[in-house]
């Protein structure tokens, strides 16, 4: 028993972790806990599309989207087909973004959001199993676990709201072409937004 | 007189710099002012502007690839018709690490310039200038600005003079804008997950760590260290692509920034040039136990297993092993030498050693030597057949050493297949990659005897000692007066009929000299034939500082230089170039198979392709150089330039008529007759 032990730990080690944001590649499974205490997996939602969509409310391009509800509505509109949105907050403690699980759902309500979860990420180990760089930076998995879309929310780089209904969003279009067996036409696109507050070394 | 004077008046009402209040905007942690270079300008004149941010400590502002996060800063110009504003330039930035993640920006102040047109016909009086922008101003946390911008621009008829307000700010933003620069030759070529950018100053210029920002935002690792390794002055950068990049990114833009100077870099990125590690590991083990074969090295296997006969069971093994680190430790000198060499300034490659005369005068020497040996002319404590363990004594662990070291001395004039490319590419790499491939030839040469001393029952099959060990033993020194043979015929393509006649009189010296201590039993004897021995050899050797290479064959080939093939390039015309030299094999035997067979030549005339033949017999680092470019360190090559701006292709280093052909014949899609 010690032996498989020791062997599972070993190999979990060398679980690589920089390959995990290759669109093509299987997604590397996490588990990081919501905001109300619920353990989350990647494999829990083996069969389901899953979208990883990383959060930081202080950030200005967070705030374009929020603001006007934008990433609310594609929230709602995906949830209702069935797709897995899980927001994840990979601020360090004391830096911009960084909630407790109380804030995080009160945040939750006074946006009007509509995740399937909050994954709270403070050690960062999540973000850089997905590389992930920006606040948003969004990825879509597939059901059978492989990655398919890692990128920006949309094609326009800038903190103005108003810039939203001229853009081309990237994780509707992707979300959409997936669900009517499509390939995804843009699939890897570079993210915009600040930058994901990891912990200081 | 009256208009003179209106004018006149206008002119010296001209206000001093009066930038109306909205030259500056302020955002958080910053302020953005417009600024021009000069207080007004000529009609049809360019001028710079300028877009001044000052930032608050610690805050920073984004180049035009901010990095991992950020946003460049934008701006839109509201311009009076006729003028134009050219793109935004950029100053090159600084990395702004904040772990895991790095961004590319300034700090404290820059300036951007950019560059205003005046139209010609643009009447002398004050034009709005007008700049709207946005920029993202962070520290840890981001804050977007924006604001507009306006000057007015006097345009007269008086020569534009500097404002000396932003003099400074103007020159030190000039200076820190990536130039082009001539000379540098800049190379990028396509590794596993990475591309390795290859900067090399021209002449002897050193420059200090180059640093790397790319223009696209998405194809590299801007975290990643840049793995730099300088070799030989030169220095290559390991650009790591990042998980979002294309496969295979074709083309490679971005600047290189070295001691505050920054340098465009806009080149095609090469496929995978050369062999990965482990082929090329492959190919040098394989040409190493090929190289037992060869005449130089198969009569000291074969008299190192003869060997096994008089050598007690017990032994055999680890003087075995003795060999086999002989041949290792000698290997090793020789890589280090090699890589030592390059890494000081010398432009060599594998075969380098056969390019000095007197080394291949001594070279000649000593397997006429050996081969006198193995015919019984002499016998000595460092012959070959006491190396061998031929004689009654018991070989001792120097002995093998030696041994081994004397395989790889022999082994230098031959070149096995597969062992050429191989070398060649160990060269070009990494010292410690180089190591390693010189290390499988080491071993791939002691294998086959390592093997035959582990396995007794081989030796079984070897008939019991007897009279026939001393016809066998000379009969193989044939194969190294072959080989002395050839290397005569090198050096005088090297140096000429004369000079050879002073090789060939002091290796029959030697021979002399090499008998007589052989037929005496005197030390006084033995002396004075060692001292002839040693006299013929150094006068051999001598002998290759004199004569000079025998002109070229006049007729269809030239002879290579940089500035012909560029002439013959210039005039649209295809080239073939065939690197060769005397001492090398497979150039040869291509000569002599392909590249002189008629029905090839009539091929190359028909589509006027120019022949040039570089000749690297001899130390030359013009072609040394050219070599390089193509990716290669030793010969042969055949490199094919085809279309204007292409680059060559290369044919394979075993040449077929039936393959030269085929690519001549895709020539005929370019060529119009």
């Amino acid at each position: 028993m010690k032996k498989i032990f020791i062997a599972a730990a070993f190999l979990a080690v060398l679980i690589p972790s920089s390959q995990a944001a290759k669109v093509g590649a299987p997604a590397a499974d996490f588990t990081a806990k919501d905001s109300n205490g619920k353990t989350h997996k990647l494999s829990d939602y083996k069969g389901k599309y899953v979208v990883l969509e990383w959060l930081n409310h202080d950030c200005p391009y967070v705030r374009k989207h929020y603001d006007k509800g934008n990433m609310q509505q594609l929230q709602k509109t995906y949830t209702d087909k069935g797709v897995v949105w899980l927001s994840v907050v990979t601020s360090a403690p004391d830096t911009e973004g960084y909630v407790t699980p109380e804030e995080a759902n009160e945040l939750i309500k006074e946006k009007g959001a509509a995740p399937t979860a909050v994954l709270l990420d403070p050690t960062g180990a999540v973000g850089k199993l997905y590389g992930a760089k920006t606040t948003p930076h969004m990825f879509v998995v597939d059901p059978k676990g492989v990655l398919i879309y890692n990128g920006a929310i949309d094609d326009k780089p800038s903190t103005k709201p108003k810039d939203i209904p001229n853009s081309r969003n990237f994780v509707a279009a992707a979300l959409d072409e997936a669900l009517a067996g499509k390939s995804v036409t843009n699939a890897s696109t570079k993210p915009y937004g600040c930058s994901v507050k990891y912990a200081k070394k | 007189m009256k208009r003179f004077l209106l004018i006149a008046g206008l002119m010296t009402a001209l206000p001093l710099p009066g930038w109306a209040a909205g030259a500056s905007a302020d955002g958080p942690h910053s302020r953005v002012t417009l600024a021009a270079e000069t207080l007004s300008a000529r009609p049809g004149d360019e001028i710079w502007l300028g877009l001044l941010f000052k930032m608050e400590k610690d805050w920073h502002i984004y180049w035009k690839n901010p990095g991992d996060s950020g946003q460049a800063p934008e701006v839109r110009w509201t311009l009076p018709s006729g003028f134009s504003a050219g793109a935004t330039q950029w100053p090159f930035p600084r990395r702004l690490e904040l772990p895991p993640l790095t961004n590319f920006g300034y700090e404290d102040r820059v300036l951007l310039p950019v560059r205003l047109m005046v139209p010609a016909d643009a009447k002398t009086g004050l034009f709005p200038i007008e700049a709207s922008l946005d920029w993202l101003i962070c520290k840890v946390e981001c804050l977007p600005a924006a604001g507009t911008v306006k000057i007015s621009l006097p345009v007269s008829l008086e020569k534009p003079r500097p404002d000396p307000r932003y003099q400074e700010a103007f020159a030190r933003a000039k200076a820190s804008l990536p130039g082009d620069f001539p000379g540098w030759r800049l190379r990028a070529e396509a590794e596993k997950g990475a591309v390795a950018l290859t900067v090399a100053p021209p002449g002897k210029a050193s420059v200090a760590q180059p640093e790397f920002f790319p223009e696209d935002g998405l194809a590299f690792e801007h975290a990643a260290p840049q793995g730099r390794v300088q070799n030989n002055g030169d220095w290559r950068l390991t650009l790591r692509l990042s998980d979002q990049a294309d496969a295979a990114p074709k083309r490679l833009r971005g600047i290189i920034v070295s001691q505050s100077r920054a340098m465009n870099v806009d080149v095609p990125i090469a496929a995978a040039a050369g062999a990965p590690l482990a082929r090329a590991l492959a190919l040098a083990f394989l040409g190493g136990l090929l190289l037992n074969l060869m005449p130089c090295v198969f009569p000291v296997l074969s008299i190192k297993v003869l060997g096994f006969l008089q050598t007690p069971e017990s032994q055999r093994r680890k003087q075995a092993l003795l060999y086999a680190l002989g041949i290792l430790l000698t290997f090793w000198a020789l890589a280090g030498t090699l890589l030592a060499l390059r890494a000081g300034g010398e432009k060599i490659g594998w075969g380098f050693q056969l390019q000095s005369p007197p080394f291949v005068a001594l070279m000649a020497g000593l397997l006429f030597t050996l081969g006198l040996n193995l015919l019984g002319v002499f016998e000595a404590g460092v012959s070959l057949t006491r190396l061998g363990g031929l004689t009654a004594k018991v070989q001792g662990p120097w002995g093998s050493l030696a041994s081994g070291a004397l395989a790889v001395v022999v082994a230098t004039p031959c070149t096995a297949p597969f062992m050429g490319a191989a070398l060649a590419s160990a060269l070009l790499r990494p010292p410690q990659e180089a190591l390693l491939i010189f290390t499988a030839l080491a071993l791939g040469l002691a294998l086959p005897y390592v093997l035959l001393s582990w396995h007794p029952a081989f030796l079984r099959l070897l008939p019991r000692p007897g009279a026939w060990m001393e016809t066998l033993k000379a009969a193989l020194a044939f194969p190294l007066l072959a080989s002395a043979v050839w290397l005569v015929w090198v050096f005088s393509r090297q140096c000429g009929p004369d000079a050879t006649a002073g090789l060939l009189s002091g290796l029959l010296v030697l021979g002399f000299g090499v008998w007589i201590y052989g037929r005496s039993s005197s030390s006084f004897g033995r002396a004075a034939g060692l001292s002839l021995a040693l006299l013929g050899l150094a006068a051999g050797a001598f002998s290759g500082r004199f004569g000079s290479s025998p002109t070229a064959a006049a007729g269809l080939w030239e002879p290579y230089s940089a500035d012909r093939l560029a002439e013959l390039r210039g005039q649209g015309r295809p080239v073939f170039i065939d690197f060769t030299a005397a001492w090398c094999v497979t150039c040869q035997v291509n000569k002599r198979l392909v590249l002189t067979k008629e029905d090839v030549l009539a091929e190359f005339k028909a589509r006027n392709v120019a022949l040039l033949r570089a000749d690297w017999t001899s130390r030359d680092p013009a072609i040394t150089e050219a070599l390089a470019a193509l990716g290669a360190s030793g010969v042969p090559v055949y490199a094919l330039y085809t279309e204007k701006d292409k680059p060559a292709t290369l044919l394979p280093t075993l040449l077929t008529r039936a393959g030269v052909k085929a690519e001549l014949e895709k020539l005929d899609r370019f060529i119009v007759k």
